[in-house]
């Protein structure tokens, strides 16, 4: 394995990288506010009107509870909203009734949830713009292996964003050394809500698209989207910029979707999120040796709390990946803690 | 001249008698008519989603555009007020369109049968949505029955009767 630059740049949430504020009020205004019921919507709107730019710009959830407090999640912490808007103590919250809910759960799927079996099984629905609706209610068994979701009493709508060039920083450090660089295998590594699938997509796209100035040649990516959260297909076009060299494998699992995509699409990188077990670590490990650079990210603490875990640690010790990028939500999301190869007893921050 | 008035006079009672009695049996025939796109509209919605598992606006446009007739405009413009397109739920935009439509003639039964299908439609999984499609179609099919029952029984009944209530009313007024 050869060596790579360690980084040591300060902790920096990732929004400083970008270029420029992103959209986030805008998109919700067109892609969420729509479909969610008039009340909530109401609430929700007059928040975004009142609410100063740099505030409602980090507005990452909506949770929305049958009867419960209508929350907003900010990477500062949580808000309840009143019916006009305003941000009020739990009790005197907007709570929407069981009709709000039904009404929502229509809008969401299209008035259509026989044609989104397979995701409310899977327990959540992707939108136009990629935002992610997470549900919860009551389940119905069929039978030992088939449960399906009967009645829905709340979601978690997930707003998604772009934030182009959040990987500015990075990118140089997983690239091989030489005169023509190319990605080495790589594990973005950080608790839930840092950022990583963010970093994902802007890695993505960036190897998509080539950098001529850092003599890396455009590559072709492979996204095996298992959950629709990289590239959040919808109606088949991927909602977020990946570049222009991007295949991707929707709703397909990890295991089986990321030889198939080596075989059908020949990539020179391929990308995944979450590798969450044993079949996934086999399928990276697998792809690792078919010699294709591998892109994932894995929910961890660090690198230590990764290798501790029975299904990864044979992952991590065996070096199928060559670097390591560790997010936290130290300084925000996407904080870069650290960038590099896992060497022995490495401190490292977070 | 006066005879020559009676005689318009008469003939005008004739062809009105006519006419309403042609226009009361034709009322039986369009509900026949538009009972059978409705009827052809759900089998056609029902194909939609267990075979295309389409989303219910496409899937509403599709059937609409099959069927035809006033039914199938009605399908047709209630997929457009639907889901994130519209933002009306199946039940609100199928009342809309049965309100506003002229689809007075499938008869009050009819439109009731497709508003309590409207309140589940969309809300469920594929199996009971073709469940509920076919218990609709059951009941349009009875309603189909009757309506073509009452067709042949009174559409000629009310022809004859439209031409010899004039023909009575000439020859008292003469």
């Amino acid at each position: 394995m050869s060596s790579v630059t360690r980084g040591s740049f300060e902790a920096t949430p990732a929004r400083a990288f970008g270029q420029g504020p992103c959209e986030t009020p805008a998109k919700i205004e067109s892609q969420v506010l729509p479909l969610l019921s008039s009340g909530i919507a109401r609430a929700v709107s007059a928040w975004l009107e009142r609410t100063a730019p740099s505030r409602r710009e980090t507005l990452e959830e909506i949770r929305i509870r049958k009867g419960l407090p209508l929350c907003l999640v900010l990477s500062s912490g949580d808000v309840f909203l009143s019916p006009a808007g305003t941000e009020v103590k739990p009790e005197a919250s907007f709570r929407p009734d069981g009709g709000e809910v039904q009404r929502t759960f229509a809008l969401l799927t299209d008035c259509s949830s026989y044609a989104m079996e397979v995701e409310l099984a899977t327990g959540y629905v992707t939108l136009p713009g990629g935002h992610r609706v997470g549900l919860v209610g009551r389940m119905a068994a069929f039978s030992s292996e088939k449960h399906v979701l009967r009645e829905v009493y709340g979601f978690n709508i997930r707003i998604a964003r772009h934030v182009k060039g959040v990987s500015e920083k990075v990118l140089p450090l997983i690239l091989t050394e030489g005169p023509e660089k190319k990605p080495r295998s790589t594990l973005i590594v950080s608790p839930p809500r840092a950022g990583k699938t963010t970093m994902l997509r802007d890695l993505s796209r960036v190897l998509s698209e080539g950098r001529s100035e850092m003599k890396l040649h455009p590559c072709h990516v492979g996204v095996v989207d298992e959950r629709s959260e990289i590239a959040a297909c919808y109606d088949g076009v991927p909602q977020h910029d990946l570049g222009p060299r991007v295949d991707v494998l929707d709703r397909c699992p990890k295991a089986m979707g990321m030889m198939m995509v080596i075989r059908s699409m020949s990539p020179d990188v391929v990308v995944t999120d979450e590798i969450g077990g044993d079949g996934d670590a086999r399928a990276c490990a697998e792809a690792c040796a078919a010699g294709v650079a591998i892109l994932a990210s894995a929910h961890a603490r660090d690198i230590e709390d990764l290798a501790r875990r029975p299904y990864s640690s044979w992952l991590v010790d065996k070096g199928y990946f060559e670097v390591f990028v560790v997010l936290s939500r130290r300084n925000g999301p996407g904080t870069v803690e650290y960038v590099g190869p896992r060497t022995e007893g490495d401190e490292r921050g977070g | 001249m006066f005879v020559v008035m009676k005689v318009l006079g008469s003939a005008l009672i004739l062809v009105s008698g006519l006419l309403l009695g042609i226009s009361c049996s034709s009322r039986l025939a369009v509900k026949c008519r538009e009972l059978d796109c409705l009827d052809r509209a759900l089998l056609h919605l029902e194909t939609e989603i267990s075979y295309g598992l389409t989303p219910l606006p496409r899937a509403l446009l599709v059937s609409g555009e099959v069927a035809g007739g006033l039914v199938g405009r009605a399908f047709s413009k209630a997929s457009a007020l639907l889901g994130r397109r519209g933002g009306m739920v199946p039940s609100e935009a199928l009342k809309e369109v049965l309100n506003g439509a002229g689809l007075a003639s499938l008869g009050l039964e009819a439109q009731n049968v497709i508003l309590e299908m409207a309140a589940g439609l969309g809300t469920s999984g594929r199996s009971e949505q073709i469940a509920l499609i076919e218990a609709t179609r059951q009941r349009i099919r009875i309603l189909k029955e009757n309506a073509t029952n009452d067709a042949t029984r009174y559409g000629k009944l009310y022809r004859h009767l439209g031409i010899l209530g004039a023909a009575v009313l000439v020859l008292l007024l003469v």
